[in-house]
């Protein structure tokens, strides 16, 4: 109910003439936006191209329950079945290998490594609150949406020092993210396609497009089959036991 | 009635294909084939003695000493979040045939011999009070933060029978609590019944029944008065058999884990109570004939464990862990029965024995205690593996390990190895309780297609060695990841270091090459 009424406050905002909201303003926003939920719940699929121009399928299920715990869950194919990825918080991250029936506390410097060589990092999953690293200054405005430029905060350390950020006026979700190095050099571009209202306060992506130019612009979708909001995670299924579990 | 009775049938039936809606049933597994070539080891057994049952057996200096195809199946079933039922079940087909005579022709199982392997039968029950897990049946309990090269971890004895594996868990029949009282704290109780010795490599026996191998014990001159013996009246064979302890409740083994996190970084405390899953020698009888029986026994020990693990920031993000078990071994000593040397001794027909904590005792007890030597000492010992992983970009991980204490050692202080081929070679002491350094790195090319893993272990030279041996085992591996699934793998797994070597003797196995082809469903 608060949730509700803080977004429907800030709706009124930018519909007051003359009122110019601020980078940080709709950064926080957004922020909000794609965590206007206690917990949800993702059905998806990666698809990660191959220079044959096949793609290799990935089956995942993830869990998550704000601020920042999530729980991802392979599905298939085999070789992955049953393997789990817990990231209780930024710094603290496990993964669960059935073949070898051990929960391994894993060092944060694998959020750069690929995940199931695809073109999304740990980072990109991990992330699920840009203000927290992010200094926003509004770049342009129309009347679809607005372009962010994201600077890393001082004493963070992100994988990408520099975000640019096209947010709809409507949902105040990310249509595109575009990842740059220190030196300007674009590195990842980001497409969320296919926003679909979930219920009054959720909005939710179809499709999530990932290039990674320094592959080559090899690139990665995530199709979302299903989401379910607000059904009542508990906290345990985003402890260690619960991973070992496999359920 | 007749027609009440298939009413309640009924209704029986509904309310069970109720029940059956609630099972979430999970199915997979692999299709796996192995297949490797053997370069320069030890003939085993030797090429005039008869070969052994089943010849898989056989290892040839060079030949194929692998040939399997394994179909895997792994089925779960969870009801309503409550109750997990576990099966993983290995299906192997050997590929070696063993045909010694004409009526074996007529057995499939001779004609493809085969053998199955469980790693998983249990039953989860969860909440069983609240917060209270329950885990009973065939499993692995995995304990301890480093990779593979664990001192705490001790519940499941180890499979070292394929080198490539360093010591993969045998499951065994337990009963585990895992008990959940506050947030990331979790406390484990383990219960094994019965004690599961660990599988051998083929090449194990050499270490007990090749003749120029001198006695293990620890006491300089008593060894010395035992080879002087062996070169005076060298035994025509050696017989080893294994005294395995008895099921009984004494026998059974106990373990508990206390795991929550401090500061950020995982922790947690360990103890354990059983036996070392390796064999050590016991005893040796000399018979009549001149033959040696010799017997090996499974030390008793205690375990503290303590094992750190986390991530460092000011590195980078650098994952580092550190486990320590300290040892507390049942002390072992070496029983020699010798008609010559001690007329005492019984020298002809059956000897009646008894094994009690740790000693081989003959009946009644002719043993004088000049001839009772200690292989393992009670003086508690430690284990302890440190090491850091790092991802240095997309494309290459680094994974280091200090080891003190290789997976197959056990003991505290020196002992002489017993690895030359000549008993009047000078003996060469090194410390029971080695140091390794363990590298390993995979670099992945090919937007991940083909994964180059290398890894590789160096023994350290003990201090004040006067005359230390180069040993190590390099372990190169190329994995193709083919399409969803499926894997091929080329690889090697070379032993390097000269005979009285820690990865040179021939005991510890030959070089192998391999091919492997995957498919996990």
């Amino acid at each position: 109910m608060n949730n509700r009424k803080w977004v429907a406050g800030c709706a009124m905002l930018w519909v007051v003439p003359g009122f110019a909201a601020t980078g940080p303003e709709i950064l926080q926003k957004t922020d909000h936006a794609m965590n206007a939920f206690k917990d949800g719940t993702f059905e998806s699929k990666l698809l990660v191209k191959q220079p044959s121009g096949e793609s290799r399928e990935y089956n995942f299920i993830t869990y998550q329950k704000s601020p920042d715990k999530r729980m991802v869950r392979f599905v298939s194919p085999g070789d992955v079945k049953g393997m789990g990825v817990l990231l209780e918080d930024k710094e603290t991250m496990y993964v669960y290998l059935p073949g070898f029936q051990k929960v391994r506390r894993m060092g944060t410097h694998v959020k750069n490594q690929s995940f199931m060589g695809s073109d999304i990092s740990f980072e990109d999953m991990s992330t699920l609150n840009f203000s927290d690293s992010y200094e926003a200054k509004l770049s342009s405005e129309d009347t679809i949406g607005f372009q962010l430029d994201l600077t890393a905060r001082a004493g963070k350390d992100p994988e990408f020092p520099h975000l640019k950020m096209w947010i709809d006026k409507t949902s105040f979700h990310p249509s595109k993210i575009e990842s740059y190095d220190a030196a300007g050099k674009k590195l990842k571009t980001q497409t969320r396609l296919d926003y679909k209202k979930v219920d009054a306060e959720h909005f939710t992506p179809g499709r999530i497009i990932y290039v990674d130019h320094r592959r080559n612009d090899h690139s990665s979708e995530i199709i979302f089959s299903s989401s379910k909001f607000d059904s009542g995670l508990s906290d345990e299924l985003f402890s260690v036991r619960s991973l070992m579990r496999g359920q | 009635m007749r027609h009440r009775s298939f009413v309640v049938l009924l209704m029986l039936g509904a309310s069970m294909s109720a029940r059956a809606d609630l099972v979430d049933f999970k199915f997979g597994g692999q299709i796996a084939s192995d297949i490797r070539y053997r370069l320069g080891g030890a003939t085993i057994p030797a090429a005039d003695a008869e070969a052994p049952f089943p010849s898989q057996q056989r290892l040839l200096g060079y030949g194929f000493s692998r040939n399997e195809n394994l179909i895997k199946a792994q089925l779960s079933m969870t009801i309503a979040d409550r109750v997990k039922a576990v099966a993983d079940v290995d299906f192997y087909w050997y590929g070696y045939s063993d045909v010694r005579d004409i009526d074996s022709l007529t057995l499939r199982e001779r004609v493809d011999p085969y053998r199955l392997d469980a790693d998983a039968a249990y039953i989860d029950i969860y909440h069983i009070l609240p917060k209270l897990d329950l885990r009973i049946g065939r499993q692995i309990v995995v304990w301890g933060a480093a990779d593979k090269f664990s001192p705490t971890n001790n519940l499941n004895s180890l499979d070292f029978s394929d080198p490539l594996l360093f010591g993969k868990s045998i499951a065994n029949q337990m009963i585990r609590f895992d008990w959940n009282p506050w947030r990331d704290l979790i406390i484990t109780a383990v219960w094994v019944p019965i004690f599961r010795p660990a599988q051998l490599p083929r090449t194990a026996p050499l270490a007990v029944t090749q003749i120029e191998r001198f006695a293990p014990v620890q006491d300089v001159s008593f060894q010395n008065q035992l080879r002087r013996f062996e070169i005076l009246l060298p035994p025509p064979g050696i017989r080893a058999t294994a005294l395995q302890p008895d099921p009984s409740i004494e026998n059974s083994q106990i373990g508990v884990r206390i795991a929550g996190r401090l500061l950020g970084q995982d922790l947690s405390l360990s103890y354990y109570r059983g036996r070392f899953g390796l064999p050590v020698p016991a005893a040796a009888i000399s018979q009549a004939d001149g033959t040696v029986d010799a017997y090996v026994m499974w030390p008793r020990m205690q375990v503290l464990g303590l094992d750190v693990a986390g991530s460092i920031k000011k590195l980078n993000g650098l994952g580092y862990w550190v486990e320590a078990g300290l040892f507390f071994p049942q002390e072992v000593t070496y029983a020699v029965y010798n008609w010559i040397d001690n007329p005492r001794a019984p020298a002809h027909g059956p000897i009646t024995y008894k094994y009690v904590d740790g000693q081989f005792q003959s009946t009644p007890g002719v043993l004088p205690e000049n001839q009772r030597g200690v292989v393992i000492p009670s003086t508690p010992f430690l284990k302890l593996t440190a090491g850091f992983d790092y991802s240095f970009n997309k494309y290459i991980y680094g994974n280091f390990q200090y080891v003190h204490g290789f997976i197959d050692e056990f003991g505290a202080g020196t002992t002489t190895f017993s690895r030359s081929t000549n008993l009047s070679d000078p003996a060469r002491r090194e410390s029971r309780i080695g140091e390794y350094l363990v590298l390993g790195t995979d670099v992945k090319v090919f937007n991940d297609a083909l994964l180059l893993r290398f890894f590789g272990a160096f023994k350290i030279p003990d201090i004040g060695d006067e005359d230390p041996k180069f040993t190590a085992v390099l372990f190169p591996q190329a994995v193709w990841s083919v399409w969803d699934a499926t894997e091929l793998t080329l690889g090697a797994f070379v032993f390097l270091g000269p005979r009285d070597s820690k990865f040179g003797d021939p005991v510890a196995g030959a070089s192998e090459i391999f091919a492997k082809a995957k498919f996990t469903y």
